[in-house]
């Protein structure tokens, strides 16, 4: 299994999410310079990901929602999922993990 | 005109009736245009978007560049609201920490509570309530890089070195500190956890008595529609003690100002003012009359007429207090405050006179004074795309400088003469009318032609400023200040040198290689 698979993310304080009008966005609370000027949007897949993001459920147990829910298949979705964690701390928005 | 106040009643209207209203025949991309130009700047913006979202049928003539717009102005006062709720619950907890008591007052106070989501009603700025030691309050926060931007006599202004937003830190709810006494202990012992980020706001009744002070003292009874229909929200999602009110409003000598106030919500957004609340007041004669468009801007309010007939029987000490401002923590002699007093009466009878009134007062209606914000005559609306129209109309705008933040440049009470992009290009070095987030700021600019390569965004930043403003489109440089009147060629407005230094300090901010002076 895949490091990231085995490690359970949190949602850093520094970054809210919020659905609006069937978007669900990211806002950076904090930043420096152009930073502060950004908010990311995410798509369903994101989103469900982000909202499983605890501190608890490990990326494991996440990529099984995935495949049960967006019918993918779980190759696809480990790598998807893997790639997306990777963006997620590129722009702090997670905790440090812990292994579960 | 006529068409900017029919797209006015139409927000109105909607924010009445609670669903969209059918948009009017002939034109309706024009109308849906001018309706989303005035939810923006009433501040409604995002509650508009999320009706023609929800309501299918109605939403379908509604063109979708116009409804595209309105999505993007909805994300973006989704990202501000939260960044600046985060600010208010940042200060309040390092106030917290140092033992020092604090509430968030308007719309840091009522977000979480009164709206589903913060992009529902837009702030201009945080304003937090210091119930103990101002001045220790404002030093700490200098001391964590907040730079002080201007000062009223009720507040300072700051802005946050981290967002660029900014707080009004108040030690009064209204001007003329002491004329509306703080219960310090009774709003503190009211006050109740909040829901969200904001860990503790004022009571509904606290609040509903300060939001009256605002409206009705602060503003002369002209407020945005969200202003207003902060008040509607208040009587239908909280609920509001007949006692604790009658002790708040008491306490804070606001009987006539919250009936004022009350009366004025009721004619506006029809807000819901329980029986009991109607009989204690008469009506206030005032009001009698009038529609509900002239209590909402860009009507000019009558600031001075309605202060003097809110303080029937205290019209001295409204006077005495406004001439003799006492501001915590700042010992001075008789003397002193005497030449304060009189200095300030002079700077009133200057600016409350025949002249000027009719601009003075229209620019209390849009806000106190703040870090570089500006007033001018033909009335300056920060979004409303306007101003570029007025260019094209007038060889030159004139506006007045407020702020404190440009000087040696430019100083408060200076009326400066501006030429639109295209008379006068900007270039790195000119101070700018720029459309910012918070408003218009005349600030310089520190980077742009013929500097801006790679694409990278303009900036300006105030000449004592020690952080760039956030980032600019160029469309957003709406003109050029080229002569401050009365000091033709005198004054160094426009220079590299001033320029490069505060590039330079706005970077070494920004990588913080040393602490900000």
């Amino acid at each position: 299994m895949k490091p990231v698979l085995a490690e359970a993310f949190g949602r850093s304080e520094r970054m809210v999410g919020r659905r609006i009008a069937g978007e669900y966005i990211l806002v950076p609370l904090v930043g420096r310079g152009a930073d502060i000027d950004s908010i990311f949007n995410l798509n369903r897949v994101g989103a469900f990901v982000w909202e499983q993001l605890d501190g608890r459920i490990n990326g494991s147990a996440i990529v099984d929602g995935l495949v049960e829910r967006f019918e993918v298949d779980r190759e696809t979705a480990e790598a998807d999922y893997a790639g997306f964690i990777e963006q997620l701390r590129s722009i702090g928005a997670l905790t440090a993990p812990t292994s579960l | 005109m006529a068409e900017s106040k029919a797209s006015l009643a139409f927000v109105r209207d909607f924010l009445t009736q609670g669903t969209l209203p059918p948009l009017p025949g002939g034109a309706p991309w024009e109308a849906a245009e001018g309706i989303a130009v005035a939810a923006r700047q009433q501040g409604v913006a995002g509650l508009l978007h999320r009706a023609l979202d929800s309501e299918g049928e109605a939403a379908r003539p509604w063109p979708a560049e116009v409804k595209e717009a309105l999505a993007r102005d909805r994300r973006n006062a989704l990202a501000r609201g939260v960044r600046q709720l985060a600010l208010a619950a940042r200060v309040l907890d390092r106030l917290h920490r140092a033992g020092l008591r604090a509430l968030p007052l308007k719309g840091a106070a009522l977000l979480e509570t009164l709206y589903d989501s913060e992009d529902h009603r837009t702030m201009a700025d945080v304003d937090l309530l210091v119930l103990d030691d101002w001045p220790q309050a404002r030093a700490l926060l200098a001391d964590d890089g907040f730079v002080e931007c201007d000062r009223a006599d009720h507040a300072a202004v700051l802005r946050d070195p981290d967002t660029g937003a900014v707080l009004e830190l108040h030690h009064s709810v209204t001007s003329s500190p002491g004329l509306f006494p703080l219960d310090r202990d009774g709003l503190w012992s009211r006050s109740v956890p909040g829901p969200g980020q904001v860990p503790r706001l004022p009571s509904a009744e606290d609040l509903l008595v300060q939001l009256s002070l605002h409206a009705a003292f602060q503003h002369g009874l002209v407020l945005s529609l969200a202003q207003w229909l902060d008040f509607r929200r208040l009587f239908e999602r909280r609920s509001l003690d007949p006692q604790r009110l009658l002790t708040a409003s008491g306490a804070a000598r606001a009987a006539a100002p919250l009936a004022a106030a009350l009366e004025a919500a009721r004619v506006v957004v029809e807000a819901p003012v329980p029986e009991w609340l109607r009989a204690g007041e008469a009506r206030p004669a005032r009001l009698q009359g009038r529609a509900p468009l002239d209590f909402v801007t860009p009507a000019a309010p009558d600031v001075a007429r309605i202060r003097l007939a809110l303080l029937r029987g205290r019209r001295l000490e409204l006077l005495h207090r406004t001439l003799f401002t006492e501001t915590p923590g700042e010992q001075a002699s008789f003397l002193q405050r005497v030449g304060r007093g009189a200095a300030r009466a002079a700077r009133l009878a200057r600016h409350w006179g025949p002249e000027t009134l009719r601009g003075t007062v229209a620019s209390a209606a849009r806000g106190r004074p703040a870090c570089g914000h500006v007033s001018g005559t033909p009335p300056l609306s920060p979004a409303d795309g306007i101003l570029p129209h007025l260019f094209r109309g007038f060889p030159f705008l004139r506006v007045t400088v407020t702020g404190d933040c440009m000087r040696p440049a430019l100083a408060p009470g200076d009326r400066v003469r501006l030429v639109s992009r295209e008379q006068r290009p900007p270039r790195v070095g000119d101070v700018v009318l720029a459309r910012h987030p918070e408003g218009l700021r005349l600030h310089r600019l520190v980077w742009g032609p013929p500097l801006a390569w790679f694409g990278l965004r303009w900036r300006t930043q105030a000449d004592r400023g020690a952080i760039w403003d956030p980032a600019l489109e160029p469309e957003d440089v709406l003109g050029t200040v080229v002569e401050v009147e009365g000091s033709p060629g005198l004054r160094a407005i426009h220079g590299w040198l001033t320029s490069l230094r505060s590039l330079l300090r706005g970077l070494r901010s920004w990588v913080r290689l040393e602490p900000v002076e």
